[in-house]
């Protein structure tokens, strides 16, 4: 936020994206509409960090299966996979803006031989805004300090040009553990599979899920592909 | 970290705050390893830090972790680039700022010896 000008309303507007996303899905924790000053105004944690800023821990599970001869006429393939680790604690990272998700989504689009303007749909971990606006940046899915902007612009409504977590990820569909991200790859498989009902988003061929564990600390990229 | 080290740290009850670094290859890192992290020798050397530092960041938490530290809160959290080339976290006072200059000083909090930044007037 220092080094890129984000300010506490951009914040804001990354929750508020997930909200308005949670409200169209019935699976959803939260439902009930917020707008950024709700989230100014709710309790502080740790600053900058507030209340709405912060996904909820949630009872709750996702499953699914992996096979390699199809079941249905729905298919997605997995063409990418990218890792990167680069520290454990958040004071021996290698920058506060450089985690290592940059390298992985970098393997994962390597691997699956695209780049990435190509991706149509995308998931990424939100534990909390500035976890969200660290790695939408980091990745290159929004200029540095720009995350924000985007989001109030609604560039990453489920009916805008880059659909993000349109369940209402961590921040309002919920976080149960590892639970929690696996809700992200539920819904791609949804959008890519043309079964997401109202959230349908028109493209979503071409999907990038980022996830990131630790303290921003163990980062996994997947491309996934519809056939 | 032996018992007879001459090396003051927080971590083994001393007022001092200990890092190491790498003969070979002169990484310098905070946590302790019985190996260098970046080039994997051993054994890594240990330092005594000056206690002189540079706020990197800052939070102010109002909700505390445990039961034990909520009586402290709120209280800062910074990270600190010290004067020796690695980053720890450690409290600090609530007026502190990204780019001041700091020095620790230690204070028990809930029954734990810790070192806690306050500025260096200049």
């Amino acid at each position: 936020m220092h080094e890129h000008g984000t300010s506490e309303p951009d914040l804001a507007e990354l929750a508020v994206l997930m909200r308005r996303h949670a409200i169209m899905h019935p699976g959803a924790q939260f439902r009930e509409a917020i707008s950024a000053q709700d989230v100014l105004a709710s309790k502080p944690i740790a600053s900058p960090l507030k209340l709405l800023d912060c996904c909820p821990v949630s009872d709750g599970g996702a499953a699914f299966v992996v096979t390699r001869d199809p079941t249905s006429d729905s298919r997605v393939r997995i063409i990418g996979t990218g890792q990167a680790h680069t520290h454990q604690h958040v004071s021996a990272a290698p920058s506060l803006t450089e985690f290592g998700a940059k390298a992985s989504v970098e393997r994962a689009c390597s691997a699956a031989g695209i780049a990435l303007d190509n991706v149509r749909y995308a998931a990424i971990y939100d534990s909390f805004t500035i976890t969200l606006t660290i790695l939408l940046e980091e990745i290159g899915l929004a200029p540095r300090g720009q995350a924000g902007r985007r989001a109030r612009e609604g560039y990453f409504n489920f009916d805008g040009p880059l659909p993000l977590n349109t369940h209402g990820g961590l921040l309002s569909y919920g976080h149960c553990g590892c639970g929690g991200a696996m809700a992200h790859l539920v819904e791609t498989h949804h959008q890519m599979t043309g079964r997401a009902g109202p959230r349908q988003v028109k493209d979503a061929s071409l999907a990038l899920l980022h996830g990131d564990g630790g303290v921003l600390s163990s980062h996994v990229s997947l491309v996934l592909e519809a056939e | 970290m032996s018992a007879t080290s001459q090396i003051l740290d927080w971590t083994a009850g001393a007022q001092g705050i200990a890092y190491q670094c790498c003969s070979a290859c002169k990484a310098v890192w905070y946590f302790r390893r019985n190996f260098c992290p970046h080039c994997g020798s051993a054994p890594p050397e240990e330092k005594q830090a000056s206690g002189l530092g540079i706020v990197h960041a800052a939070t102010q938490v109002a909700r505390a972790p445990s039961e034990e530290l909520r009586p402290y809160a709120p209280y800062v959290i910074l990270l600190v680039d010290a004067d020796e080339g690695f980053r720890l976290m450690a409290h600090g006072d609530s007026a502190l700022k990204i780019g001041d200059r700091v020095r620790a000083r230690f204070i028990t909090l809930a029954g734990k010896l810790i070192p806690h930044f306050e500025k260096v007037q200049t």
